[in-house]
């Protein structure tokens, strides 16, 4: 009976039908394009096949560490994230206290911080100028700061748990509060108790969900670049750093376009295995869950609250740093010279322009980024909210490609593929808010299209034979209904365009500098003004973030939309 | 008034409506009456205009409105699923028509209040739709479609998601509502009580045609094809072997017809135990008897291996399962196998 459908929308006919390629059209140019000159690139670096650079990644002692690197810091930050998450997860699934979905909902806030504001914000709490240096250095009159985490494995372990530990939490608590309690009561009065319920019952039950959130973190960390970037220093590279480094500080091209179809490579496999996983966990719920209550004895309380504490540090300790930090004067005490330093461009500087002016260009660049990301992003929502299943099952997954691509792979697609004709968009601006749209085009689209798939065939009819146009049901139908979620996408896409750093490191031109681009350039520089007004801005981007993150939870009924 | 004809739509290669007229009178109740899957929902659609037929023609008020968009026929439409604007409340899901019309905001209001007292649900404006019970999200279904006075009132199995004892309710309720309004109406069910309850003419519709269509009374008392008389729940349908002018002959003996049938109804209406000797009796073997109170259930197997079902007034003694028994059919009807003519 859908074959009626379309035939009720006359008044829009051909408009229509080309709008629905606009979105095919921008992937083709925007995400297609450069990936494909990535493999010709790499395949044939002078116009004849040449599979030299893959030759030299498997023989070359340097190149297997990087890829040992990448894959075992990805594996340990992996495990150290579930073995702390999942006695959190026991905490929240079991346990009722103040404050608690407020506390869960928090604990995403770091899917929305930008990779720079995270790094600069623990280097400002345990980094060699942090708060806890300075401080214990002040405190027993030390020549050197005597944390040294800067440039160890340590610093980077401890900002992906940052991350991915909100991540891990919240999959494992919504998939072991659904579970049916009475399975362990069984085994309960089966005799088990103490570890063996653990090993035979909880761990076994949970491993969908363990499995899964471990993969989500594994494809996070594999693929973590600002992180290493930053707080790693040169001894430290994942292949998505080994990328940039190859690309930008050694212009080798073919041997980064190679790395990055090795990384493709991986990322795509590890992807398969998460839609299969994640596709296990929908299929499990049970309706009647776990009941939550108090915590009725010391121990109960004292399992709560270490677990709470370290939510509570983990996440608000840095960021707290980085806002006290970038009020604090070399000597102590509070200034606010860091911000008003961010208006001055001295001769010296690495930068072309003032500090300033990059908020200005993280706004104008993010404004495009929404507007376009919006109009695409409904498109493709419409596109993949019809009822030809055959065409959704094939388009459903392109548009989330871009999500799958490294960010760094993408800016350097965009370089070799966008530099020269028939696309020469090398000396334009509008690079940018286009890189920035494909990352987050998946997010636009995510938030819409829930919404648009509740509006059933029969509301929209309904609304027709009540003597609506075609227009009208949708000003007066689609449109309030998917207001909230176009909201959401729209903040997702101003958020995610003012942090987008890995790609934006590529394509951003010396004069149109973003912000988080020029926080990482402050921060290779030496002296306490570059690092203050890192700081400053880094403080800044963060308080942007945060709004983005805070609007998105109020508006956001229902907990996290398809991710 | 309404006048359908000789629609054919098909999905792809399947056809759905196949030649398809009906003719509806000002102020007349139609019932499309039928299993799922027979055509009666996208016949509806067809004069909403949610679906355009391959051909035959559709006419209102003495001409084609065919190529009149939907937004524009004035009609009214109850969707099965109520289809109410999860975004508004009950207000402002009754005003939608009238807004569109353009009524302006006081009259609009007025009809708003009319058309929820007339469903019983005054006091309503502010309620979320998404708070209602089912009968009450059918009222506001209900007076959504009427508000804007439509010239013409489709329903679809509008009770079809409420239970039993509330559709018997509701059913009455709507038939009153529908005549104080003086509406012309067409209502889809599956039902054959609430097409009986509501129904001035019924059309019974099976795989895509109307095989009968009169008063439910007529219908009932006189079904003309075998699938007519099986949906109505007439199961006592033996096949014709050979027929001579007026005399049919059947497993359980030669009957006088009044035309050419592939089988015969023994209607179970005015059916009475018999001496087995007397002419046109039928006899058999009981096979189940139940004890329903006022009557009791007779399941007769008869010659041939020919299961027949009546109901009977309930006397003290009630035959045992194996008693050799006759009936005497009071009405023996004709049927044919498919749409007759």
């Amino acid at each position: 009976m859908d074959s009626g459908v379309d035939r009720n929308r006359p008044a829009l006919g051909g408009l229509w039908r080309g709008l629905l390629l606009a979105p095919l059209v921008f992937l083709a140019l925007f995400f297609f394009y450069p990936l494909l000159s990535i493999f010709a690139v790499s395949l044939a670096p002078d116009g004849q096949l040449n599979l030299g650079s893959f030759v030299e990644i498997v023989t070359s002692a340097y190149y297997r560490e990087t890829l040992w690197f990448t894959l075992w810091q990805a594996a340990l930050s992996t495990l150290l994230t579930l073995a702390l998450a999942l006695p959190g997860a026991y905490v929240f699934v079991r346990y009722r206290f103040p404050g608690k979905s407020l506390l869960l909902a928090l604990a995403t806030l770091p899917f929305v911080l930008p990779t720079v504001v995270v790094a600069t914000a623990f280097s400002a709490l345990i980094g060699p100028r942090g708060l806890l240096n300075t401080g214990l250095m002040a405190l027993f009159d030390l020549d050197a700061p005597p944390v040294q985490l800067e440039r160890t494995l340590a610093i980077i372990l401890i900002v992906h748990v940052f991350y991915n530990y909100a991540v891990a939490l919240r999959m494992i608590t919504s998939f072991w509060a659904n579970q049916n309690p009475r399975m362990e009561e069984a085994a309960r009065v089966l005799g088990a108790h103490g570890w063996r319920l653990w090993r035979d019952i909880r761990l076994p039950l949970l491993r969908p969900a363990i499995l899964a959130a471990g993969v989500l973190v594994f494809i996070f960390t594999f693929t973590s670049f600002g992180v290493v970037l930053i707080l790693g220093g040169p001894r430290f590279a994942t292949l998505e750093v080994e990328i940039y480094r190859q690309a930008a500080n050694l212009f080798n091209l073919p041997m980064a376009a190679s790395l990055s179809i090795v990384q493709i490579g991986l990322m795509f496999l590890t992807m398969t295995v998460y839609t299969r996983l994640q596709r296990r966990i929908a299929a499990d719920v049970v309706s009647a869950g776990y009941v939550a209550r108090r915590p009725r004895n010391l121990r109960e309380r004292a399992l709560v609250l270490a677990n709470l504490a370290l939510l509570v540090v983990l996440l608000f300790a840095p960021l707290l740093a980085l806002v006290l930090r970038s009020f604090m004067a070399v000597g102590a005490g509070f200034t606010t010279q860091y911000y008003r330093l961010l208006a001055d461009n001295p001769r010296q500087s690495v930068l072309f322009v003032p500090p300033l002016q990059a908020i200005g260009n993280s706004l104008t660049f993010a404004l495009a980024t929404t507007a376009l990301a919006l109009v695409l992003g409904l498109i493709t929502a419409y596109l993949l909210s019809r009822r030809d299943t055959g065409l959704v099952r094939w388009l459903d997954p392109l548009f989330m490609l871009p999500l799958a691509t490294s960010a760094v792979t993408l800016g350097f697609g965009y370089i070799i593929a966008l530099d020269e004709p028939p696309l020469n968009l090398r000396a334009s601006p509008v690079l940018i808010p286009l890189a920035h749209t494909l990352v987050a085009l998946p997010f636009v689209v995510r938030s819409v299209l829930p919404a648009l798939r509740s509006i059933t065939p029969s509301i929209q009819e309904a609304a027709r034979v009540l003597g609506a146009s075609a227009w009208q049901v949708w000003r007066w139908i689609d449109l309030p209904l998917i207001s909230r979620g176009l909201i959401v996408g729209a903040i997702f896409a101003f958020t995610v365009s003012m942090g987008e750093f890995g790609a934006s490191l590529f394509i951003a031109r010396p004069d149109t500098p973003t912000m988080p681009v020029v926080i990482f350039r402050l921060l290779g520089q030496p002296g306490a003004a570059n690092y203050g007004q890192a700081l400053a801005m880094s403080t800044l981007l963060m308080a942007v973030s945060a709004a983005g993150f805070v609007l998105i939870e109020r508006l956001r009924a229902f907990g996290m939309g398809e991710f | 008034m309404l006048e359908v004809r000789d629609v054919r739509v098909s999905f792809g290669d399947t056809p759905v409506l196949r030649g398809v007229s009906l003719e509806v009178a000002q102020g007349e109740i139609v019932c499309l009456l039928g299993p799922s899957g027979c055509g009666k929902t996208t016949l509806l659609r067809v004069i909403a205009g949610l679906e355009q037929p391959q051909s035959g023609d559709v006419w209102f008020d003495g001409q084609s409105v065919l190529n009149v968009p939907i937004h524009r026929r004035g009609f009214g439409l109850m969707f099965q699923d109520f289809a109410l604007f999860p975004h508004m409340n009950v207000a402002q899901n009754v005003a939608f028509g009238l807004k569109m019309l353009r009524v302006p905001p006081a009259e609009r209001d007025r009809r708003v209040r009319d058309a929820l007292e007339l469903v019983g649900l005054q006091g309503f404006e502010q309620r979320d739709v998404a708070r209602l019970s089912g009968g009450e999200r059918q009222r506001v279904a209900l007076a959504r479609s009427l508000a804007p006075n439509p010239r013409l009132l489709m329903l679809d199995e509008p009770l079809g998601s409420l239970d039993a004892a509330l559709r018997e309710r509701l059913v009455v309720e709507l038939r009153e509502i529908i005549r104080r309004v003086g509406l012309t109406a067409v209502y889809v069910t599956h039902d054959q009580h609430e097409a009986f309850a509501i129904a001035d003419r019924m059309a019974v519709m099976n795989a895509g045609v109307i095989e009968q269509i009169g008063t439910p009374q007529a219908v009932y008392t006189r079904p003309v094809s075998t699938f007519v008389a099986r949906f109505l729940g007439l199961n006592n349908i033996v096949p014709v072997l050979r027929q001579q002018d007026d005399t049919a002959q059947t497993a359980l003996g030669n009957f006088h017809v009044s035309a050419p049938a592939d089988a015969l109804l023994l209607h179970p209406d005015g059916i009475e135990l018999s001496d087995p000797n007397a002419p046109g009796a039928i006899a058999g073997s009981v096979e189940e008897c139940v004890y329903l109170g006022d009557s009791y259930r007779l399941q007769l197997r008869a010659a041939d291996g020919i299961s027949l079902m009546f109901k009977l007034p309930a006397v003290n003694h009630l035959p045992h399962v194996g008693d050799l028994l006759a009936v005497q059919p009071a009405r023996v009807l004709p049927l044919a196998n498919g749409r007759l003519g």
